[in-house]
């Protein structure tokens, strides 16, 4: 592609949002509305809120909260996926469990939660870690599943032992797969973060955001909604490098097979 | 047989836990499966309940609605020019990453409490998969498909029913699917949060009022009404793609 | 022009009493499947191959060729009989054995550069890093492949795909190569390449090899010895030695009225085996 041609794109990738926002700051400059005061102050209110001691009271335990449930869910996701993608016959056999625990959405289970263990960063953890537990154990046990048996056949036959398989050919081969469900599992953490975060709460990013709700507070409202918001793009970000780095391969691979 | 099995598993954890529940082992916030169960039986017998469902329901049903009409032919309009696609693309997917329960409390503010508040939420959460999906499909279309339709003489509105549409099938019957099943859960969790009429509120509802087996048992119906629509989103997307010879993956 | 040199003394020949059995298969027999639907894709094999050996084993279409090479490697099991390799029996797969596929697109790792392929038997065998790259690196220049290490497989053509197949089962060192039809999905032209390949890396390394082919002219071109199998249930049925003189060569070896004979020979009776067998 030629270079004028690139700039271009990219140009016009940029320009959109930079277009939206411009619009947003110009259409609410004399914003008389309550609930959409002028962008200006906006912005202004969010770096007073996060700034200030709501950083470490409510920012820092939501998000620290998000990366431990999240992280207890992408352990037991994938070893448990492993394993029943390993297994048809308890793939099989607990596929109604299974099943049914991914059809419930997770915010049913809120006040379940609270019920049986009550408010606070247990809660709140388990609960992440079960809303984001199904998208990477169901996307691990379809990716090992779908593992290529030639793949498997010429480890096999170069003497490879079962768990040098599962280590060197069907984890890496399920990698695309899993990094799918995982995406998925963010978006429902960030959200569960949230919502686990509002009843019985005293301290976190779910039960500021509707405290300025509550109270009436406009740009405090504004403050926790961009927060959020900037938590889910960033994470969503990270995602996206590390699958960029980690399955540069597996774009070729596929760009390859697909004229095929 | 094969259906046995697991059968068995499920009766047996069942049975397992409505022993311990009887000999006193569990603490009370995690009652017998069987009070559970008549909790539940009983409640669908009020109107209450049912009002409760269909709330949920219509919900989901009305916010998938304006999604679908919304976001297919916009997605449609913005694929099939490389100049929109260029354009819009990133913005729309950095609005997918974006979580809708971050605008909840505002939407609060504008609308109050009430079945409008959860539609204008299950359209914004659930409005991204299925759009970018219709993007990604014009965008896919086969050019040399569409290329040999023209120069055989078919005029661009016939191009587009006969070649870009039908290809662009499978990838809406995968949006929507995805669309869908996000519509449910927030169209849920937003009655729980807010309150309201809806089956999240009456979930909630028991909970406050300490009916513990009840409130388990709203919960259970939540996971059938999960499956039950999800289910028939992908049945209704098998169906559309059965004929379609790659049974393409959607990029989620 | 593709030519091999002469043979180096040091390669047996299938009339040298003194060369060793490297590979010895006794009865073998495999059923697939129970009851009435039993499948008997191999009712009794037997053969041996000598070291340094280059067999190649044909028969009519489904007649368990690929049946016959899973069970070798060890990805099948045998109902009956029995294989030694290098006089130790087999239970699983044997060490010392690499298979090459006809799917070399897929049996190659994605995620590893050709290098990194290459390697990897050699990695999972616990050898040092610097043994297997330096081993690598040989057999990929053996193939032709110098300076593709850091590329990936999908980056490569077919032939290419497969010639890191094969450099991989080289730099593995096996005592026995077997090769499931490797060529069956490449153009002519690659394929004739392939094939010279193969008997170089051959006489290089004086490997011994099973190499199974529906390609009659194929299994004459390469082979000192041609098995001829029946359809199914599968027996051995001919084993017929090649005396064409080494090197060979596209042109002039397919030229030779001896070439001509005994692939007529062959082709005569894989029809006759295809026509009377009960599939």
């Amino acid at each position: 592609m030629k270079a004028t041609r690139r700039w271009g794109i990219l140009g016009l990738e940029l320009a959109t949002p930079i277009v939206l926002i411009a619009l947003w700051w110009a259409l609410s400059a004399h914003s008389s509305s309550p609930y959409f005061p002028p962008l200006k102050d906006i912005v202004h209110g969010f770096f007073q809120t996060w700034k200030g001691s709501n950083l470490t009271t409510d920012l820092l335990p939501s998000v620290l909260r998000f990366l431990v449930g999240f992280a207890i869910a992408l352990l037991a996701g994938i070893s448990i996926g492993l394993l029943l993608g390993l297994s048809p016959r308890a793939r099989r056999d607990l596929s109604p469990l299974t099943e049914f625990s991914r059809a419930l959405p997770i915010a049913a289970l809120v006040p379940v939660g609270l019920v049986i263990l009550g408010p606070g960063a247990t809660m709140e953890i388990a609960l992440i870690a079960f809303g984001c537990v199904w998208p990477i154990l169901v996307a691990s046990t379809d990716g090992v599943r779908g593992v290529d048996p030639v793949l498997l056949d010429t480890a096999r036959a170069y003497g490879l032992s079962r768990r040098q398989r599962i280590r060197t050919v069907v984890l890496p081969a399920a990698l695309p797969q899993i990094a799918a469900g995982v995406r998925i599992a963010i978006g429902i953490g960030i959200a569960t973060m949230v919502i686990a975060n509002i009843f019985g709460a005293t301290s976190g990013l779910g039960y500021f955001v509707i405290q300025a709700q509550q109270s009436f507070d406009v740009l405090g409202t504004w403050a926790g909604l961009l927060m959020i918001g900037l938590i889910g793009v960033l994470a969503n970000g990270l995602y996206l490098i590390v699958q960029h780095r980690l399955l540069a391969w597996h774009r070729g691979w596929r760009a390859s097979t697909e004229g095929s | 047989m094969s259906v046995a099995e697991p059968a068995l598993v499920v009766v047996a954890v069942l049975a397992v836990w409505e022993l311990l529940a009887r000999i006193g082992v569990l603490p009370s916030s995690i009652p017998a499966p069987g009070s559970i169960v008549s909790s539940l039986a009983s409640d669908m017998q009020t109107s209450r309940l049912w009002n409760g469902v269909l709330d949920s329901v219509g919900a989901w049903a009305i916010g998938l609605g304006i999604v679908v009409v919304v976001g297919v032919p916009v997605g449609v309009l913005l694929g099939s020019s490389r100049v929109l696609y260029a354009a819009t693309r990133h913005t729309v997917e950095f609005l997918r990453m974006i979580p809708s329960i971050a605008a909840l409390p505002l939407l609060v503010f504008v609308y109050g409490v009430g079945f409008q508040l959860t539609v204008v939420l299950v359209v914004l959460t659930a409005l991204w998969p299925l759009l970018l999906q219709s993007m990604y499909g014009v965008h896919d279309v086969d050019p040399v498909a569409r290329d040999t339709a023209r120069v055989y003489g078919l005029g661009r509105g016939r191009v587009f029913a006969r070649v870009t549409m039908p290809s662009v099938a499978p990838y809406v019957a995968t949006g929507l699917r995805l669309s869908g099943t996000i519509a449910l859960v927030v169209a849920i969790a937003t009655s729980l949060v807010v309150g309201g009429s809806g089956l999240g509120a009456l979930i909630a509802s028991a909970s406050n009022s300490g009916q513990n087996p009840l409130m388990y048992g709203r919960i259970l119906l939540a996971g059938i009404l999960g499956l039950i629509l999800t289910g028939a989103l992908i049945a209704a997307e098998r169906r559309l793609l059965h004929w379609h010879p790659s049974q393409r993956q959607a990029s989620s | 022009m593709n030519t091999t040199e002469d043979r180096p003394s040091g390669r047996a020949s299938s009339r040298d009493e003194n060369a060793s059995v490297v590979l010895d298969v006794r009865g073998l027999h495999v059923t697939y499947g129970s009851g009435e639907r039993a499948v008997t894709a191999i009712d009794d094999v037997s053969f041996t191959v000598q070291r340094g050996e280059f067999v190649c084993v044909v028969g009519p279409s489904g007649c368990g060729k690929t049946t016959l090479l899973k069970t070798l490697s060890g990805l099948m099991a045998a109902t009956r009989g029995e294989v030694f390799v290098d006089t130790k029996p087999v239970n699983g797969p044997p060490p010392g054995l690499a298979l090459v596929f006809q799917e070399y697109t897929r049996s190659l790792l994605p995620w590893l550069t050709v290098l990194g392929n290459v390697t990897f038997p050699l990695a999972a065998q616990r050898v040092d890093r610097a043994t297997r790259e330096e081993r690598a690196r040989s057999a990929l220049a053996e193939v032709g492949l110098s300076g593709f290490e850091e590329k990936y497989p999908w980056q490569l053509s077919g032939g290419m795909q497969q010639r890191v197949a094969i450099a991989r089962a080289v730099a593995y060192r096996p005592l026995v190569l077997l090769m499931d039809e490797p060529f069956a999905s490449v153009d002519a032209q690659t394929r004739a390449e392939l094939e010279d390949l193969m008997l170089l890396v051959q006489r290089d390394f004086g490997m011994t090899l099973l190499f199974v082919t529906h390609d009659i002219d194929e299994s004459v071109y390469l082979g000192d010895r041609v098995i001829v199998l029946s359809g199914r249930p599968t027996v051995v049925r001919r084993s017929v030695e090649i005396p064409l003189p080494f090197p060979r060569d596209q042109l002039t070896t397919k030229a030779d009225p001896r070439f001509v004979e005994l692939r007529s020979s062959i082709l005569d009776q894989i029809r006759h085996e295809r026509s009377g067998s009960h599939l």
